[in-house]
């Protein structure tokens, strides 16, 4: 039998897991940003160049249209072939070593770690490939869909090997990619628009998300709080992104996170289709419609493409109104943490609880994503990184390592999730009509607020701001 | 019959992957949306804001 890998010192220094899922996410936005150079510009008074020595390391695949191989062709290189595959051998050695140590914390056997990483590894490739499809990239059928169904196809036909399920450590990939995430949430970006970015987004969304989570527990009587929280949070706030964090926060079981991405995705895809065009069949101000778009539209890549078909302007007002939304992501994160410490501890008694207690509860992941929220929005520009460097840090490392371990965090899910078990929310019809309740609402708040501030309060501000 | 299913599974996403949607790109509405978002570089398949090209 092969040596038990645990390290009792590793589970000492980190009593819970989440600490030790901080302390990796630290080290690796540390060294992303260390990569990153400031060079000054090739005549004085240029503006410094960047120059990030970790770009393309992490995978990108392409969009392909009939041949998936095309996914690892760029087209700038199309003389060399397959040039993207050192690009994915590298991430997988970046990602195969950053979990060693959440192999050891949790005692994961070496070849059952190796083989069950490799296995992860291949399915989250095969998901990328899917989602680079170009039709369905359109629609915005993001990857965690794609690793969710592949892990389904084999948990639910051939089985998962016993080998590779102590693998299966989806919860922990997902608090790693969010401590990574909370990179990207610039509180900067909330000024991008001026006041009315920030009511159409700041406003209207909470005022959604705790409505219709009231509704879903007052009137609906949704079986479950934590699916009635991650459906009102990918519903009001962004999609995908919203339900992971939130589905992290209020430890949602992994097939009620699943659920809400599945409807959450199908609704987008027909909404980014439907709602582009009912504003120009409707006659509505455009920079109105797009700022209703960017409100409602859950996934971000959608807005972009929803308001690209009314127009450059309005692609720029929906796609801003979603990226101050998208922000909200820190905020919201952080107060479903707190509020379910509170009112839905582990023990659910009614018996008010202590600092300590509530402390002990509480998600510690999600002060590492606030964290790195705080760290990349004041710390480092007051270092002096210039936004162009940490624009270069996320775009080129943090965003698509964090990608792949959310998507091997659903291919996990897949691979240990029943067709049963996902089946009881899909017959069931609470959860669904929970988003449609929702979605109208949000459609009828953001509707209003959008007209109100792009239409009547800041109409000509809005104008001057698109004009430069 | 566990591997009949498996290999069904595969097939069908073979078939719509390979077949199906490279048809379905080529329908002429399809077609012009998908040359709109190639010529405006957007990612219609962002998650988060920092995956659209416009925001960088």
């Amino acid at each position: 039998m092969a040596p038990c890998l645990r390290k009792p010192w590793l589970r000492k220094m980190f009593p819970h897991e989440d600490w030790l899922v901080i302390l990796l996410g630290a080290m690796v936005l540390g060294l992303c940003t260390l990569l990153v150079e400031s060079k000054p510009g090739p005549t004085p008074g240029e503006k410094p160049q960047v120059v990030n020595y970790a770009k393309g390391t992490i995978a990108k695949l392409e969009k392909w249209a009939s041949n998936p191989v095309r996914a690892f062709v760029s087209e700038d290189q199309a003389k060399k072939p397959y040039q993207h595959l050192p690009s994915l051998a590298v991430t997988w050695a970046v990602l195969g070593a950053l979990l060693v140590p959440v192999g050891l914390w949790k005692g994961i056997r070496p070849l059952e770690y190796w083989t069950g990483f490799l296995v992860l590894s291949f399915l989250g490739t095969l998901a990328f490939v899917m989602a680079s499809q170009e039709v369905i990239k359109q629609y915005n059928y993001e990857y965690v869909l794609w690793a969710l169904l592949l892990g389904l196809l084999i948990s639910n036909t051939v089985g998962v090997p016993r080998a590779i399920r102590p693998m299966l450590i989806g919860d922990t990939l997902i608090k790693l990619g969010l401590v990574l995430l909370g990179a990207e949430v610039l509180f900067n970006k909330l000024v991008a628009l001026g006041p009315p970015g920030i009511f159409t987004s700041w406003i209207v969304t909470p005022v959604v998300l705790i409505s219709t989570f009231w509704f879903g527990q007052r009137v609906l009587k949704m079986d479950s709080p934590s699916l009635n929280m991650v459906i009102s949070a990918d519903m009001s706030v962004c999609g995908v992104s919203a339900a992971i964090a939130t589905g992290a926060a209020c430890r949602a079981k992994r097939e009620e996170i699943s659920y809400a991405i599945g409807i959450s995705l199908l609704f987008t895809s027909l909404m980014m289709v439907v709602q582009p065009q009912f504003v120009l069949w409707s006659g509505m101000d455009k920079n109105v419609g797009a700022a209703w778009m960017g409100g409602t539209i859950d996934s971000t890549g959608a807005v972009a493409a929803a308001g690209a078909v009314l127009g450059k302007d309005a692609e720029t007002i929906a796609s801003t109104v979603k990226m101050i939304q998208n922000v909200l992501i820190g905020v919201i994160a952080f107060a479903v943490a707190a509020y379910w410490t509170m009112a839905y501890g582990e023990n659910d008694d009614q018996q008010k609880i202590g600092l300590g207690e509530i402390w002990k509860r509480f998600p510690k992941f999600v002060l590492g994503f606030l964290a790195a929220s705080l760290a990349f929005s004041f710390l480092l520009p007051s270092l002096g990184v210039s936004s162009a460097a940490i624009d270069s840090i996320t775009k080129d490392t943090t965003t698509p390592l964090r990608s792949w371990l959310f998507c091997l965090a659903f291919v996990a899910f897949g691979l240990e999730t029943n067709f049963r078990e996902l089946g009881k929310y899909l017959k069931e019809g609470k959860p669904l009509l929970l988003y449609l309740i929702g979605q109208t609402w949000s459609m009828i708040l953001s509707l209003a607020m959008a007209y109100w501030m792009f239409g009547v309060l800041y109409a000509d501000r809005v104008k001057e701001i698109l004009a430069k | 019959m566990r591997w009949f299913k498996f290999l069904g599974g595969c097939a069908v996403l073979s078939f719509v992957w390979l077949w199906v949607l490279p048809r379905i790109a080529q329908y002429p509405s399809v077609r012009d949306h998908l040359e709109l978002l190639e010529r405006r570089n957007i990612n219609a398949g962002a998650m988060y804001y920092t995956e659209v090209e416009e925001h960088r």
